[in-house]
């Protein structure tokens, strides 16, 4: 039994476009993107599914040897974490299991695209300068 | 970030209401009607310098008298903003309640979900904006009016305004628009990327101008209403339509220099190697090329790159990725729903990447040529 995921919904938010998906995280300041498969697989784990059903939905719809489906999978799941975009949840809470698209297609192992040009954007409106005593309009010392 | 409970931001908001009135005992209080996409807020300052502060970059949404208007917000209720300063009371302002870890992306405290009271607290500066969703009450206090910042002059009021005019099929977007009767073409990129150069190249040949960096989207197919002397016009929109929240632009003194015709118009002239950008009063310059509102027929990605200017077309993720970001991360307050309604945006109209050459002529050029390609 793999583990249970949910979106980071405090400070992540998503969109799917014609098969390509947009990760913003605004903790960070960084954004990503994922395509074919990793759009797949996103929607799936964004849906609740966990490890294990997300492994059996993959091979049913990617041709190709299961061992490194799996392999590239748990490095995505690993990257997902990683990056703040996926946390662990409760496995009540997951939902019933989803399904990837009909129809088989050959495997390409998915690519997390990381932007992080806004990350020095973000530093131009700190939002961590309040004195934690006093609070505003009191500016926390250097 | 730590759960603020919701008491607490209630009682703060009854109390920061109660720091106004007083604060309005002691200096005029000024109030304007501003007008948005058929919507109406009312803003109550306290104290004339503060509303000059505030108001300049405001002014083209200033109704001169009472216009009748169709209501056609969900909620029905016009927004109020009260503004005062920090200043204003002589024994000091009320303390927040919140902490440090309270604070979230974008200045937003604690995770608002659907809670009444929502907080935003602009430590970059020092601005609180409160608002009460359900009275669409909304409190903005700032530290001092002399201390407001250029860009705060430039785009002034930008959380109160998200709450007061965003909602169902209207979201706040951080993008130029220009365009004519053909339709508008939306800038999408973060600061720096050339939206501004592009929209006063545009503005100078030819094509009107609804602004360079933030605009009200309003994504929902159906009426729009806007008026027009003084009578209200209703058609069927089918497009997304974008209006104007600002009547100026901001531009970086290199690029300044490429718009000589436009010198006239700086309002804000910073000092060199300062960092601050010029502001332009593009209304006052030009009142006959700008434009309230438009519907958006593309969506074009501008980048600086010296040289020749090229258009291509992209795939909508690839304008997503340019236009979202800087979006959401200015104004995450809704957890998402604009990242959704900037998608639908993308995915509704062509999307073109835009290489900014040298030549402001060709700029223009190239502007043109895309409205002319999707006009309808």
């Amino acid at each position: 039994m793999g583990r249970s995921l949910g979106v980071n919904s405090v400070h992540v938010v998503h969109e799917t476009i014609d098969g390509e998906t947009i990760l913003i995280h605004l903790g960070t300041g960084t954004y990503y993107n994922l395509e074919g498969a990793g759009a797949e697989v996103w929607n799936l784990l964004a849906a609740g599914t966990d490890e294990a059903r997300l492994l059996e939905a993959a091979y049913e719809r990617y041709d190709g040897d299961p061992e490194p489906i799996a392999e590239a999978l748990s490095t995505l799941v690993d990257e997902l974490v990683g990056e703040g975009l996926l946390v662990e949840a409760d496995a009540a809470v997951a939902s019933e299991a989803q399904r990837l698209p009909a129809g088989r297609v050959p495997f390409t192992p998915p690519v997390l695209g990381v932007y992080t040009d806004m990350q020095e954007f973000m530093l131009v409106d700190p939002v961590h300068q309040v004195d934690e005593g006093a609070g505003w309009p009191h500016v926390k010392p250097a | 970030m730590s759960s603020l409970p919701e008491r607490a931001l209630s009682e703060f908001f009854e109390r920061a209401e109660e720091e106004f009135a007083e604060v309005v005992t002691r200096t005029e209080l000024v109030e304007r009607e501003l007008h948005f996409a058929g919507q109406r807020v009312s803003v109550h300052m306290a104290g004339a310098e503060l509303a000059r502060t505030l108001m300049g970059a405001l002014a083209a949404r200033t109704a001169e008298r009472e216009v009748p208007r169709l209501q056609l917000s969900s909620d029905g209720i016009p927004a109020s903003i009260s503004v005062w300063e920090e200043s204003g009371r002589p024994q000091g302002a009320l303390p927040v309640p919140w902490r440090e870890e309270d604070i979230g992306p974008g200045g937003l405290v604690g995770r608002p979900g659907d809670h009444r009271i929502v907080a935003v607290h602009q430590t970059g500066y020092g601005a609180v904006t409160l608002v009460d969703r359900s009275s669409r009450r909304l409190l903005h206090r700032v530290p001092e009016s002399r201390r407001v910042p250029w860009w705060e002059r430039a785009a002034p009021l930008r959380p109160a305004l998200f709450w007061a005019l965003s909602g169902e099929g209207r979201v706040l977007v951080h993008a130029g628009v220009v365009g004519d009767g053909r339709g508008g073409v939306l800038l999408a990129g973060a600061s720096g990327s050339g939206k501004t150069t592009v929209a006063l190249a545009a503005l100078l040949h030819g094509i009107g101008y609804v602004s360079d960096d933030y605009v009200l989207l309003e994504t929902t197919p159906g009426l729009s209403a806007h008026s027009l002397y003084n009578v209200i016009s209703v058609r069927p929109d089918p497009v997304p339509t974008a209006h104007s929240l600002y009547n100026n632009a901001k531009l970086d003194l290199g690029h300044l220099k490429r718009f000589p015709a436009l010198a006239g118009a700086v309002i804000h002239p910073p000092a060199e190697a300062s960092g601050e950008k010029a502001v332009l009063d593009v209304k006052a310059a030009m009142p006959g090329a700008v434009r309230d509102h438009l519907p958006v027929r593309a969506v074009v990605v501008p980048r600086i790159q010296g040289g020749r200017t090229r258009v291509g077309s992209i795939s909508p993720v690839q304008a997503l990725l340019a236009l979202a970001p800087s979006t959401v991360f200015q104004m995450p307050f809704d957890e998402g729903k604009a990242l959704g309604s900037m998608g639908q945006l993308t995915r509704q109209v062509p999307c073109f990447s835009l290489d900014v050459g040298d030549d402001q002529t060709e700029l223009g050029e190239a502007i043109d040529h895309v409205l002319e390609q999707v006009a309808a």
